[in-house]
């Protein structure tokens, strides 16, 4: 098995709007896989249809080599979820809740449980609706975990969470990785967070997705060049220019580009133009950047 | 010493791992035999991925600056004088290459840039 | 895990469990109040007798009713809060989840049930009746556990939707029978039509002979010949 997640052509239409589009995702076996992407974007929708919780119009999505809906129950014994919102029952305690969820899978690893709910500083003996946000967060991660699950789907688990709280959160799961080989699946839009433990990015704008790459490949690929001396319409560069800026009025502009490649530099000595500097950005620049191309309007943009 | 990687730059987490191992090497903050720490506990160190770790400690490996031994740890391995003086010279030539490109940017000239070095410095470039 | 999920229906119900077990212990004791033998030799006539044990007649259906629709509520209530996110993340296929909770649900409603046992049999032991009267508690209890399932499950497969859908057709329900037979005696009072039609009376009659659900409709005496 390759891909711990395959989707292909998911498209799904609420009301007038395509929230989905022919979307195409592939998550390898054992990344972490960052899913980016505007508020908006379809993001928790494409999870909840990859959990079997919502049906779309058209597409196919594979987990873990299993069909979804089809092979659901067996799928979900290998798959640990932490939703958007908890959805653990606010009448029950940490105890009861643990017991609860551990009688339905088979792997439940019931000693690492103990030890990490006294690690992430949980009592068994308190009422769940009496928990704060950190506290309810670090529960779910636990419940999660606990499962000893081949894939993590994550919507936003550290979101609205204090730093020290998202830093147990995202060391529980670095941990769990590290010693189990699982594939993360985690949707942020928490842009420094994700770059530091994904080793993939998928970028989803307006319902399909813009970008899959390698982490690393995705922040080198993009970058933000001065240029002298620019014609109007620059002669087939071999990247992708997502905008233009003039900088000052002795003709230089700023380019942000994407697909970049040092060897690239040549170009410009190629059609006589003047390559001034050459700056890397960031993951949440460059993410910006990226999304800020691509809607109607930009210069330079799609 | 791995305190400052940093998930920002452009250059690639495990690259930055393995670069300050060969630095730490090539200075003798390493000496041969030393462990490095395991791989899960940098990866929660650092808070990064662990395969991250492992990418880092494989390049190490294949380069002969670390021994990578199954269930024991990565230890550092004795490492030929040329090798070392290599890669310091690689290290202080990134170095000189960041600062021209930040002159540059700034519209300071390679010159200008020499002048104040010798005065900080106190060594004198050749002409 | 039918064993987690009996808990957590337990759980849920356990506050409202403790007044319905009462009242299906007590009905039976109220229903045979004044009959027993209090050391004198006060006999009293069948006839009366079997009068005073009809009043309660139709008290035992809505008690048995009311069981079972608290039951089948309470099974819901708290996946429905939750938007039934952490039930469809669990690895179970979603007949086999409403199999596991309905059969919760059935085992808690032996508490009711056999209170109300209890109390039958406490009731039949303390009355003190004249000849050719018997006390059926057995029977009655047997009824009162079939009318208990029947609405339980009516309801349980209701309020596996929406509990917004479940309460408003029981409210509906409720209003025809309860507020409809009212209208319908008022209007009885102005227009001469209404005093020859009993619609809700006939829907009774109606419902109660659909198969499962006339046990509701049938002999509901603990006293009888």
């Amino acid at each position: 098995m390759n891909n711990a997640l395959e989707i292909d052509g998911l498209g799904w239409r609420a009301g007038r709007f395509f929230e989905l589009r022919d979307l195409r995702l592939r998550v390898p076996r054992g990344s972490i896989y960052g899913f980016l992407g505007p508020n908006g974007s379809g993001k928790t929708t494409t999870i909840r249809m990859l959990m079997g919780m919502m049906k779309p119009d058209h597409g196919r999505i594979r987990v873990l080599d299993m069909d979804v809906p089809r092979d659901m129950p067996r799928i979900l014994a290998r798959v640990g979820y932490v939703p958007e919102r908890p959805h653990v029952y606010p009448a029950l305690t940490v105890g009861e809740q643990m017991r609860y969820h551990a009688s339905f899978f088979g792997k439940w690893d019931a000693g690492w449980a103990r030890e990490t709910m006294r690690r992430l500083e949980l009592e068994p003996d308190r009422r769940i609706s009496r928990m704060s946000k950190g506290e309810t967060g670090k529960l779910l991660i636990l419940l999660a975990l606990s499962q000893r699950p081949d894939l993590l789907v994550l919507d936003e688990p550290t979101d609205g969470l204090d730093p020290v709280v998202r830093r147990d959160v995202l060391t529980a799961v670095l941990d769990y990785v590290g010693e189990t080989n699982a594939t993360v699946f985690i949707s942020s839009h928490l842009v420094h967070e994700l770059e530091r433990i994904c080793d993939w990015v998928g970028v989803l704008d307006r319902g399909r997705l813009v970008v899959e790459l390698p982490m690393t490949q995705f922040k080198n690929g993009i970058k933000r060049i001065k240029v002298s001396g620019a014609p109007e319409t620059p002669v087939d560069p071999p990247f992708t220019i997502l905008s233009r800026q003039q900088t000052n009025g002795a003709g230089t502009e700023t380019w942000i580009v994407r697909g970049w490649q040092d060897s690239m530099k040549q170009y410009f000595d190629g059609v006589g133009l003047d390559l001034r500097d050459v700056v890397d950005l960031d993951l949440e620049e460059g993410f910006v950047e990226l999304l800020r191309s691509s809607r109607p309007g930009t210069p330079g943009g799609s | 010493m791995f305190d400052d990687v940093d998930p920002r730059s452009p250059t690639p987490l495990y690259e930055q791992i393995a670069a300050r191992v060969r630095v730490a090497v090539a200075s003798g903050d390493l000496a041969p035999g030393d462990s490095l720490p395991s791989v899960r506990a940098l990866a929660r160190q650092l808070r990064i991925n662990p395969a991250t770790v492992v990418q880092a400690y494989r390049d190490l490996a294949g380069d002969g600056f670390v021994d990578l031994r199954h269930g024991q740890g990565t230890f550092v391995q004795e490492v030929a004088q040329y090798v070392r003086d290599e890669e310091r010279e690689a290290q202080a030539t990134e170095i000189v290459r960041r600062a021209m490109q930040e002159a540059a940017r700034r519209g300071l000239g390679a010159d200008e840039l020499a002048r104040a070095f010798e005065r900080e410095a106190g060594v004198k470039i050749r002409e | 895990m039918y064993r987690s999920m009996l808990f957590l229906h337990w759980k849920q119900i356990r506050v409202v469990l403790i007044p319905l077990v009462i009242a299906a212990f007590g009905l039976p004791l109220l229903s045979v109040q004044g009959m027993g033998n209090l050391g004198g030799a006060i006999t009293l006539e069948p006839v009366a007798v079997l009068h005073a044990a009809q009043g309660w007649l139709t008290l035992y259906p809505i008690l048995a009713a009311a069981v079972g629709i608290i039951l089948a509520l309470s099974a819901w209530n708290w996946d429905h809060q939750l938007n039934h996110v952490y039930a469809l993340s669990l690895p179970v296929s979603r007949s086999r989840y409403a199999m596991g909770k309905m059969g919760g649900g059935a085992v808690l409603a032996l508490l009711p049930v056999g209170a109300f046992w209890v109390g039958a049999l406490v009731a039949s032991a303390a009355v003190h009746l004249p000849a050719g009267l018997h006390t059926y508690p057995n029977g009655l209890t047997l009824r009162f556990l079939l009318a208990v399932m029947v609405s339980y499950a009516t309801v349980f497969a209701l309020a596996a939707g929406t509990i917004r859908t479940t309460v408003i057709v029981l409210s509906a329900v409720f209003l025809y029978f309860v507020v409809g037979g009212a209208v319908e005696s008022y209007l009885g009072v102005f227009f001469p039509f209404f005093q020859h039609t009993d619609v809700v009376g006939n829907t009774l009659t109606f419902l109660g002979s659909f198969g499962p659900f006339t046990v509701f409709a049938g002999s509901w005496m603990l006293i009888d010949v």
